[in-house]
């Protein structure tokens, strides 16, 4: 017998009508569903039980009447939650027609340089301090260190860079000006480690360029965190290599961004083979393509975010190059805390992915390379931390509105700041 | 304990004997570390600097409290 387990409200993936939805547990999984009067009904999983959720269940009061979202979005008074990382879009342009792109990048023209002086002092007048230059291929506009320099002037205290990396590969000293203009770190595009997994989702093999793009960087001295959609049937087997290859890297790579794929943007339907990777499949694909050496245990949703919204798992990276989970489970509770400041997770991220260079570097011949020293402890984390993240973006399926008003994620869009998953919201197409 | 000037060692106020440097071990969130901290060699007292509380202990503390 189906059991309800919680109330929400959504859209009809179709025509977009606001409707009570529920979570529903179903005999293999929990699924999200709704009933359409014009369109029928939809269910998408959403858990399949492969760990534990007792960490991951969402204790907030259920929502009893429909919120205002997504029309009201920008932020409206009932939005739940502080702005962590604010993205912004300065090129629609790209070099690459990716299978899935939530931004559908490629046509389009570049953000003229005094609207993205405007959104930055927008943006520090709301205390609102690290923002993800995207696009589109933000590199392809010539004046982006003169864009990152405006982002410092204007008191942005964390500039990111969000990329696939062709331009970081071509040109070494490339980096190098980002880095003196002031870039804090860098999101690189990077999907697995064989040709396949490129040609596929990127359209050419790419591989040895993201390679050089991580080179480049590291002499440059820019912390690079790696971004992973997975797809499943494409490259969810390599989660595992992609991890290893990072920590392996560390402390240039500064961990991993692992996105399973939704359906917006430039692939707003979800058709046979492709499904939606659920958090619980992810964490425990992690932990078995690790071989056990990132346990699922270690894997904790953020605090105050929505539990199906991502996790996280924070490690440090011995001198012996294996991860050392940092992490535990938090014992703090924000019930009915209302919107808590972003600010301490916004710093601890930026810490995690900016490069620091540590007073042991350089010297290996230091008699404490003992993680139990305080003192050594303290250096390593600052210089070899390493952060897994997941992101599950909301798409016309799952879209769940109490999910959008916990949203951090948002995205400036002349004057206003966007949950991620309103702004890219795309209506699944009829077939 | 009374604090002394830089060159004065540190006296543990009950047993009056001069602090010593000494390893010493605690747990933080299932974490555990040691570093040198001034102890009483009679009755085990240590004292824990305000520049070592506010400092590396607080950031430790910060790199392990869940966010």
């Amino acid at each position: 017998m189906p059991e309800i387990l919680r109330h929400t409200y959504s859209l009809c993936p179709v025509c977009q009508k606001k409707l009570e939805a529920v979570y529903v547990r179903r005999d293999v999984a929990v699924c999200f569903e709704l009933i359409c009067p014009t369109h029928g009904s939809f269910s998408t999983p959403v858990w399949y039980n492969r760990v534990s959720g007792a960490a991951w269940t969402n204790v907030e009061d259920e929502l009893t009447v429909p919120p205002p979202c997504p029309d009201a979005c920008g932020l409206c008074p009932e939005h739940r939650q502080d702005t962590c990382c604010v993205v912004l879009e300065i090129t629609k342009r790209c070099n690459l027609t990716c299978r899935f792109c939530f931004a559908d990048g490629g046509k389009g023209e570049d953000v003229p340089f005094a609207n993205l002086q405007q959104a930055f002092a927008d943006m520090v007048k709301q205390s609102k301090t690290l923002v993800q230059l995207s696009g589109g291929e933000p590199t392809l506009r010539e004046d982006l260190p003169l864009v990152i320099e405006a982002a410092k002037k204007a008191g942005l205290l964390y500039v990111q860079l969000n990329t696939n990396g062709l331009r970081l590969a071509e040109d070494p000293a490339y980096a190098i000006r980002l880095a003196n203009a002031g870039l804090s770190f860098v999101f690189l595009q990077f999907d697995g480690l064989s040709s396949s997994v490129y040609e596929s989702l990127r359209g050419r093999d790419l591989l040895e360029l993201k390679k050089q793009a991580i080179a480049h960087c590291n002499d440059a001295g820019l912390g690079v965190t790696l971004v992973m959609t997975v797809v499943p049937g494409v490259n969810d087997q390599q989660i595992g290599d992609v991890l290893q290859f990072a920590w392996e890297q560390s402390p240039v790579i500064r961990g991993v961004n692992l996105q399973p794929v939704s359906y917006f943007g430039r692939t707003p339907n979800s058709t046979s083979p492709f499904e939606h990777l659920t958090l619980d499949t992810l964490a425990e694909e992690i932990e078995k393509q690790t071989h056990g050496v990132i346990p699922s245990s270690k894997l904790f949703p953020a605090q105050n975010d929505h539990p199906l919204c991502g996790f996280h798992g924070d490690f440090v990276i011995t001198s012996e190059g294996l991860p050392k989970a940092l992490s535990m489970p938090s014992k703090k509770c924000t019930c009915g805390k209302g919107l808590v400041s972003s600010v301490p997770k916004r710093e601890f991220l930026a810490r995690r992915w900016q490069r620091k260079p540590s007073i042991f570097d350089g010297n290996q011949t230091h008699q404490s390379h003992d993680l139990f020293d305080l003192e050594y402890f303290a250096q390593r984390v600052q210089s070899h931390g390493f952060t897994i993240t997941a992101i599950s973006f909301q798409d016309a399926e799952n879209l769940d509105l109490e999910r959008l008003q916990r949203c951090r994620l948002h995205v400036y869009d002349q004057g206003r700041m966007i949950p991620f998953c309103a702004y890219y919201y795309t209506p699944r197409r009829l077939l | 304990m009374e604090q002394k000037t830089e060159k004065e060692p540190l006296i543990c106020h009950r047993c009056q004997m001069p602090l010593m440097e000494t390893k010493t071990f605690f747990k933080y969130l299932g974490h555990s570390f040691h570093t040198d901290i001034p102890t009483c060699p009679k009755c085990g007292l240590v004292y824990i600097s305000e520049a070592l509380a506010k400092g590396r202990m607080a950031q430790v503390e910060q790199e392990l409290e869940d966010k």
